[in-house]
């Protein structure tokens, strides 16, 4: 009897097989996470909530979407993050932390997105409800 | 004996290997826009080690390079990610090598992928928020191709050594 494709026998030790496997695997992880991603985009909507900006788990402060609003982070240690709310969009403009992801991450609008700071435990994300 | 002094020579080589691909992986600038994420060259080694000779020298190995590369190029928090996203990756490729269903390729896309889950776990307790869990399916695409390009590169690696190896053990 034929094993079936998916079943790899380790006294077949077929390069085949593994290849086989490996290409199914590859597929199956590849749709399930740009199915993701996907899903992560198209549920939300651009969002007419709030920003909440999160530090060590406090929040600290939430910024209407709706309005402009500019907000500088000082933390105790010297942390600083300078957060842009305008246009409906959230963005950190200029931070002192070592790899600047949070500023490298641009402009976020959906409900669900976020810019971490993880040097400074910081965190915005976008919340769709009300506070 | 002989056979001790080799693998204790390759063990030593595999791991400077690591700390050095840890290096060039400090140098290349990369402005991604989703933390953790990274290409992880020094996985090149440990998949070659674990595949070589098994788990116990592959976390050897790991552990020996998330430490030195952490003291060298990082700090506590980056040897705390290592740490996690390392041990979860090594226990899922470890498990993986027992039938090894899916060859060296399939192995690194899983440790891969697991890696940066560990990364992101260890990531939800430091700013206590789950909202960074967002970052979970980008995080896993970058943890698949990254890990599919070092597979096929220890897999590559992994098969010349193999002859050094089974000389050493005559």
């Amino acid at each position: 009897m034929q094993t079936p494709f998916f079943v790899y026998n380790r006294h077949m030790k077929s390069k085949k097989a593994k290849k086989r496997n490996t290409i199914i695997l590859t597929a199956v992880l590849l749709v399930f996470f740009v199915s993701g991603i996907w899903i992560q985009r198209e549920l939300t909507q651009k969002a007419q909530g709030y920003a909440v900006l999160s530090v060590d788990g406090k929040v600290i402060e939430r910024f209407s979407m709706t309005e402009n609003a500019e907000y500088e982070w000082v933390s105790p240690e010297g942390d600083v993050n300078r957060i842009v709310v305008k246009d409906g969009y959230v963005q950190v403009t200029e931070a002192n932390c070592p790899d600047l992801i949070c500023v490298h991450s641009g402009k976020i609008t959906r409900s669900g997105e976020v810019i971490a700071c993880l040097p400074h435990k910081l965190l915005i994300y976008v919340e769709d409800t009300a506070p | 004996m002989k056979k001790s002094v080799s693998k204790i020579a390759i063990m030593a080589m595999l791991s400077a290997f690591a700390i050095v691909l840890g290096y060039i992986e400090s140098l290349i600038p990369i402005f991604t826009t989703v933390p953790g994420m990274k290409l992880g060259l020094p996985n090149l080694a440990i998949i070659v080690v674990l595949y070589l000779y098994g788990w116990r020298e592959a976390a050897a190995v790991s552990l020996v390079r998330i430490l030195v590369i952490g003291i060298l190029f990082g700090n506590m928090f980056s040897i705390l990610y290592s740490l996690a996203g390392g041990a979860l990756s090594l226990l899922c490729m470890a498990l993986l090598r027992v039938k090894d269903p899916f060859g060296t390729v399939g192995t690194s896309i899983l440790g891969g992928i697991s890696h940066n889950l560990g990364q992101l776990i260890v990531a939800i307790f430091i700013v206590k928020n789950v909202r960074i869990a967002h970052y979970f399916f980008a995080l896993g695409i970058s943890g698949l191709l990254a890990g599919a390009l070092i597979g096929v590169l220890g897999g590559i690696i992994e098969k010349r050594l193999h002859r050094i190896v089974k000389k050493g053990k005559q």
